[in-house]
């Protein structure tokens, strides 16, 4: 068999892979009347175990519950960086979503975590690579951003330096190794994939250009304490990452916060828990980057599935100052007698039904009502 | 003996008064099992609704008062108002053009172009200390002298009494090491100056800037920062005669080319009476030795709604190449100066139509839909 037969015969095996990936599920729920694509998270064993082409085309890594309502997927391997094979691996299925139509009539991201980046930095490029590829760009109408790492986190900073160095603190180095699952102590820094494009200067890198995609942004700052077998521990990522956090990524990044500070909300008016109260807020935000909702009961993993973790509260950043908008609002008021000094008083607010229902799906029926 | 009686007799009744507060404390604050209290402060503090019914407090789990605002539909009315502020917000972004949108002082991002946010450092072999490296940006012309900056933090408490007599710096990547700079300076700050001479002694790409700390213990300690080197691709070298025309401020620029491609253009434009932001501005231009010239924009609307007419100075470049292809590495450029001296017009020389933006329409209509709720 010759090389060129061989070259042949493995372009027929990606493209019928390819193919077999990028056949639309029954389109059964979109947003709002669009189509839904998924653009997953990071994916910590992809560093362990490099998957195959074929594994990451077929992988489904968001949650049931958006699988269940989404109409594509731009899957990537954590191993590979964000200018490599993740650009490579998201076009070729774009490319594939671009010929079916799929988003002629406006597509939905929907991101977890590094997926924020992944699809910050497709929508970016994206209209070059189809013109020269002879297609027409996807029409990408707004994205959903849970747990948004597009501007970076101290964890990837931390894994990074600790790859690079004897010298960091051997706490510091097993925590970061672990949540990556390596040995911090004898990985290569070049080996660490999209983790590097993951620490906070490089992110903030990447496809920062203002561009007319909304962005909806959702966050979380739980996950405090760790079950460890033997009872709950404090979480100790939540150590190594400056400001609110949901254990991987902090407010900053998924805010969507201009600058790299250690807010400690999304808002300086309210704080994850709902309570309304001056806090460390965001001075500015990414453009037409908009927080929604926040929540202290979710963490960076729970935050994307069908589970019900604490009530939510919406965010109060009054986006367009001076226009006086007046809320709605939902409140709750603690009052307490002199005595009760375990009382914490003040007004919370929080969003109607997230009593009862997962974060997902209360977007998810507030946007698709 | 009376006199501890009556230390017995206020323990006593004071732990009866306690007793009964916890009794009448409602018994909706306390959590199903697996609750969160953390995530529900209104489960860990009896709470009441806003018309302050103390101590009818719902539990967690349970409906919220009566005074929710709620539409027929099911969504929160509040969920709705932000919607619609987020959709008229959005709006309000889509009358100015990519290519010149107003900036502001809280546009941090805009403001610092390719950041370099440094990461303080603990020690391992010295408690209490931490160091930071500081440069002045994470992508760094490799023909440009950069400044750098060892800070050093001392955590109260911790009785640390290791200082750093020394500190070292030079550029590592792949095995290969720049010159050994040492830095100028005492106590809780170090710096110096990379030359260029050093930038160019490894090659372009990410690279690690160490700082080697000479403790006063008598070990040492490293700490880095990661910058990426690039060899200019476009370098902006001139800005011709603005001029007006129709509702933009045209900024003719001249570049030197040395690798062809699509670059976007970025800078900031400030008043320069006053400093002050007045635009962000962004083109994208295919430059090559051949056509090595290129316009800026700056829409009316922007201008008149920062009431800016100049004159201005055009600064805080980032020039990159795009990818051609997927899986292609960006480039970059530079500029031959920090700053351009750029001529303003009175504001009623542009015309007045408002700029459309062809891209806007249907993502506001979605948002409107979302705010809508159908």
């Amino acid at each position: 068999m010759t090389i060129t037969t061989m070259i042949g015969k493995l372009t027929g095996l990606m493209a019928v892979t390819l193919a077999a990936a990028l056949a639309p599920a029954a389109a059964q729920a979109q947003i709002a009347g669009h189509n839904v694509i998924l653009v997953h998270g990071f994916v910590i064993t992809d560093l362990v175990k490099p998957p195959t082409t074929a594994e990451i085309l077929t992988r489904r890594k968001m949650s049931p519950y958006w699988q269940d309502r989404a109409e594509g997927y731009l899957n990537w391997s954590g191993a590979e960086r964000i200018e490599g094979g993740i650009a490579r691996m998201v076009f070729e299925q774009a490319k594939g979503y671009a010929a079916q139509g799929l988003c002629d009539n406006g597509c939905v991201l929907v991101t977890h975590s590094t997926g924020d980046m992944v699809a910050r930095y497709f929508m970016q490029n994206q209209a070059n690579w189809m013109r020269n590829a002879g297609l027409k760009p996807l029409k990408i109408i707004a994205t959903l951003d849970y747990a948004g790492a597009g501007g970076g986190t101290d964890l990837a900073d931390v894994a990074v330096a600790a790859a690079n160095s004897e010298y960091v603190p051997e706490p510091l180095k097993w925590a970061a190794g672990a949540v990556l699952g390596l040995d911090l102590n004898v990985t290569d820094y070049k080996d660490l994939g999209v983790v590097i494009d993951l620490q906070t200067s490089v992110a903030r890198s990447h496809a920062m250009a203002p561009n007319s995609v909304p962005r909806l942004r959702f966050s979380a700052n739980g996950g405090d304490l760790t079950e460890i077998g033997m009872g709950q521990v404090r979480t100790i990522t939540k150590t190594m990452i400056r400001g609110a956090d949901d254990t991987v990524v902090p407010a900053h990044s998924s805010c969507g916060a201009s600058a790299p500070f250690a807010i400690e909300s999304c808002s300086g008016k309210v704080a994850y828990s709902g309570k309304r109260t001056t806090v460390f807020g965001p001075g500015g935000l990414l453009y037409n980057h908009f927080p929604v909702l926040m929540a202290a009961g979710y963490d960076h993993f729970n935050i994307v599935k069908d589970e019900q973790h604490g009530r939510v509260t919406y965010v109060l950043n009054n986006f367009m100052a001076g226009l006086g908008v007046d809320f709605q609002t939902i409140t709750q008021t603690v009052t307490r007698n002199w005595w009760e000094f375990w009382k914490e008083t003040g007004t919370w607010q929080y969003v109607a039904n997230s009593d009862t229902k997962s974060l997902s799906s209360v977007i998810y029926d507030t946007f698709n009502n | 003996m009376r006199i501890s009686k009556r230390i017995r007799y206020l323990i006593g009744v004071t732990a009866v008064a306690f007793s009964l507060v916890l009794l009448v404390r409602d018994p909706d604050t306390r959590l199903p099992s697996g609750s969160d209290t953390r995530a529900n402060p209104e489960a860990r503090a009896g709470i009441s609704d806003r018309q302050g019914n103390d101590g009818a407090a719902p539990s967690t789990g349970a409906a919220l008062p009566g005074d929710e605002v709620r539409r027929e539909d099911g969504m929160p009315a509040a969920m709705h108002a932000q919607m619609a502020d987020i959709a008229t917000a959005y709006a309000e972004n889509a009358r100015y053009p990519d290519y010149a949108k107003p900036l502001n002082t809280n546009d941090w991002n805009l403001l610092h172009p390719q950041a370099l946010v440094p990461r303080q450092a603990a020690l391992a072999n010295a408690p209490g200390l931490s160091a930071t490296v500081v440069l002045d940006r994470y992508i760094l012309d490799r023909n440009l002298d950069q400044p750098v900056q060892v800070q050093l933090t001392t955590e109260p408490g911790t009785g640390g009494s290791v200082s750093v007599n020394r500190v070292t710096v030079w550029l590592q990547q792949s095995g290969k090491r720049s010159a050994v700079l040492t830095l100028a300076g005492m106590g809780q700050s170090f710096q110096g100056v990379l030359p260029a001479s050093s930038l160019r002694s490894v090659p372009p790409g990410e690279t690690a800037v160490v700082a080697q700390l000479e403790l006063s213990n008598g070990e040492r300690s490293n700490v880095n920062a990661m910058v990426r080197l690039y060899e200019p691709e476009a370098r902006l070298v001139r800005l011709g005669d603005t001029r007006v025309d129709g509702a933009d401020l045209v900024i003719p620029a001249s570049f030197e080319v040395s690798r062809p491609g699509h670059f976007l253009v970025a800078a900031n434009l400030f008043d320069a009476a006053g400093n002050e932001p007045v635009s962000h501005l962004t083109a994208e231009l295919s430059l090559s030795p051949e056509n090595r010239s290129g316009l800026l924009k700056v829409h009316a609307v922007t201008l008149r709604a920062k009431r800016a007419a100049g004159p201005y100075v055009l600064k805080d470049f980032d020039i990159t190449r795009m990818p051609d292809a997927p899986g292609d590495l960006t480039g970059f450029g530079s500029a031959a100066m920090e700053s351009f001296a750029v001529r303003g017009f009175p504001l009623d020389s542009y015309s007045h139509e408002p700029y459309q933006d062809p891209e806007a329409a249907e993502k506001l209509a979605f948002l409107k839909k979302l705010a809508a709720g159908k």
